[in-house]
């Protein structure tokens, strides 16, 4: 009860004529970066980072919410209409979205099916946001330097462990990112480290302008491959009455929606396991129940699982950003820097310190949602256009976008510079296969790992034993090793299985 | 164009990295004090070191690795434009930079008519000007120009 009275205090934040427009604003611009194939949401939301300049703290933070949630719906028109997904999440809805769209001649009810899916998904991820965000917060006031140590190194090794198939390579690049969040200030002390005499670098590496470089210049270099690519669009003239669901389709569409909503949430919570985790696992799940027709031919329980699944995880994931400063994502990890940015501390304290942010946030989500899924239908009709713009004209555009926007958050060409030099690294590490999600997640966490950790060896006198006699730390150490095992242990056994069915076939 | 060696430089830059800030992290920015605790070197040492010894056994793995990366001329191309942009921009400033670099790229690289020459260029002149430029104040850089006027 005392949730849904801060609640609606949060909805006196954020129903002001600025957020409200600030956050229909976030809402076209990220459905519209999001259906762009190849640039995905995390590249979406760097991009459009520095258009949260104008606004005061919770509007920004309002608008990049809007953003960050609105990049979920865009990603799966391309996918229903392309065959391309706009981001991971939306692989799983290319499955049904396509054959539903191509084969079945139903491109709009396939779009109102996703809309609509994602909406009750988004709606079940935000409603338990509510509960469980304060609640989660509430358990980390328990927490001291030596936890949060713990659950920061959790939260970095899930991420660079479990995604990707390399975990060494995960482990390299988040030292990478750490080591490279160390340059400029101590944040304890205040003295200066790894400067190298530099002006510039005394003030550190600026954040929105590495994450443009790493994500957004990184994906136009290899966005150039994409330009001859030929897609096979779908010719059919789309509007909003010819794609509205019969009574009988939104019935069919309800269970697997709200089903997936409920799993997606707590996949989002998970740390590491973001919305593309979601999805595939609420497509997985659908498969276990029974479906009107055949997952894979343009089913509209495939389309529901997987949409619903991936916005209510966008929003799960909120609870451990909020609660405890833990991003799951890399998209997560921008939103954070973008949150820390405007100078607010995302923690247990939050929801005591600032409550008119968080729920303002909170409601703001509700209010994103709405008119997401307003604009997602009202942009029906002109989908086919803005889908069909050719690559060739978006290298150009999203470089620009890259460029002024660098310079715009730093007033200076050292932001271009820093953008350029991670965009070309960036682009050489995808090549050969490094990840760079645990880099941007361990850029935004190493400062407040690092202070937690060395707030934890003040007060032990330098002793490791306050990581495993303190109860909730043992815990989290046991879960962290845990995660740093499962590679080696998951390695091996592959390794037995094999040897084993060698020396059956010999 | 089909390479290996990146697979194999990368993790030895990483390991150079890793060794220039542990070095760094010991004998300038210090590692612990007795009366203190942990002094600013220490932590940035400690991953500097898990970054050497992962960047080892990386590069170990790439030398494993037999399959070749393929780079295209053009991601060189977009490179190259970056740097482009950004020099340039010394000598002439930000914004007639960027309408330079649109129109030389649709033109040369993309072989583009004029008519979407110039609905990009009116594209980008609303993001420049109207919403960076006007919307968020941004003052952008004019170049040798800025010092003459």
């Amino acid at each position: 009860m005392e949730n849904f009275e801060l609640l609606l205090r949060g909805f006196s934040v954020s129903l002001t004529p600025a957020n409200i427009g600030a956050a229909f604003l976030g809402a076209i611009l990220g459905l519209i970066v999001g259906a762009m194939p190849g640039i995905g949401s995390l590249a979406g939301v760097a991009l459009l980072l520095p258009l949260t300049y104008k606004f005061n703290p919770t509007t920004a933070i309002i608008m990049l919410g809007a953003l960050y949630y609105s990049n979920m719906y865009g990603g799966s028109f391309s996918a229903i209409l392309l065959n391309i997904p706009g981001d991971s999440p939306a692989v799983m809805t290319a499955l049904d979205g396509y054959p539903m769209a191509k084969k079945r001649k139903r491109p709009g009810q396939a779009l109102f099916t996703a809309n609509m899916a994602s909406f009750i998904g988004g709606t079940i991820g935000i409603i338990i946001l509510t509960f469980a965000g304060p609640a989660l917060a509430n358990f980390g006031l328990k927490f001291g330097p030596s936890e949060m140590t713990a659950v920061l190194l959790i939260a970095m090794t899930s991420i660079s462990w479990l995604v990707g198939e390399n975990p060494i390579k995960g482990v390299v690049i988040t030292m990478l990112g750490i080591l490279l969040a160390s340059m400029g200030m101590d944040t304890l002390s205040g003295s200066p480290r790894y400067d190298f005499g530099n002006m510039y670098l005394l003030g550190g590496i600026p954040f929105t302008p590495f994450v443009i470089g790493t994500v957004g210049f990184s994906q136009v270099i290899s966005l150039i491959n994409e330009r001859d690519v030929k897609t096979e669009k779908i010719d059919a003239k789309l509007s909003i009455k010819g794609s509205i669901l019969t009574k009988r389709e939104f019935k069919r569409l309800l269970p697997p929606a709200i089903r997936s909503g409920l799993l997606g949430t707590f996949v989002g919570v998970l740390p590491g396991a973001g919305a593309t985790t979601g999805s595939f696992m609420g497509y997985a799940v659908q498969k276990r129940f029974k479906s009107e027709e055949e997952l894979g031919t343009g089913a509209v329980e495939g389309i529901a699982a997987c949409e619903a699944a991936n916005n209510a995880a966008a929003a799960g994931a909120f609870a451990p950003l909020l609660a405890l400063g833990i991003p799951g994502s890399g998209t997560g990890a921008v939103l954070l820097g973008g949150l820390m940015m405007w100078g607010l501390n995302p923690g247990p304290l939050l929801f005591q310190n600032e409550p008119d942010f968080a729920w303002g946030l909170i409601s703001s989500l509700f209010l994103s949602n709405i008119l997401t899924l307003i604009v997602a239908i009202g942009i029906i009709p002109f989908l086919t256009k803005i889908l069909s713009v050719p690559t060739k004209y978006m290298i150009p555009i999203i470089t620009v976008v890259c460029v002024v926007g660098s310079y715009s958050t730093t007033y200076s060409m050292y932001g271009v510079l820093v953008m350029l030099l991670s965009g070309i690294f960036g682009y050489f590490m995808q090549k050969n296969d490094y990840p760079t999600a645990p880099m941007l997640l361990s850029f935004v966490l190493s400062p407040l790992l690092e202070s937690n950790m060395r707030k934890a060896f003040i007060i032990s006198g330098g002793s490791l034993s306050i990581f495993f006699t303190r109860p909730i730390t043992l815990v989290l150490m046991l879960i962290f090793l845990f995660f740093i095992t499962f590679p080696i242990i998951r390695g091996a056994v592959s390794k037995a299985k094999n040897y084993k069915q060698r020396s059956r076939m010999a | 164009m089909t390479s290996s060696i990146t697979k194999r430089i990368l993790p030895l830059i990483f390991v150079v990295m890793g060794l220039i800030f542990a070095v760094l992290g010991f004998t300038q920015f210090g590692f612990w004090s007795d009366a203190n605790g942990p002094m600013p070197g220490f932590f940035p040492s400690i991953m500097a070191i898990v970054m050497v010894l992962s960047g080892i056994a990386s590069f170990i793995q790439s030398l494993k690795d037999t399959e070749a990366v393929e780079y295209k001329p053009d991601e060189f191309l977009v490179i190259a434009g970056g740097i482009g942009i950004f020099v340039a921009t010394f000598i002439i400033g930000l914004v007639p930079t960027i309408f330079l670099y649109v129109i030389l790229w649709l033109k040369l690289v993309e072989k583009s008519s004029w008519k979407p020459i110039l609905i990009v260029l009116a594209i980008v002149a609303f993001i420049t000007i109207g919403v960076f430029g006007m919307w968020l104040g941004i003052q952008f850089p004019m170049g040798i120009f800025e010092n003459i006027l």
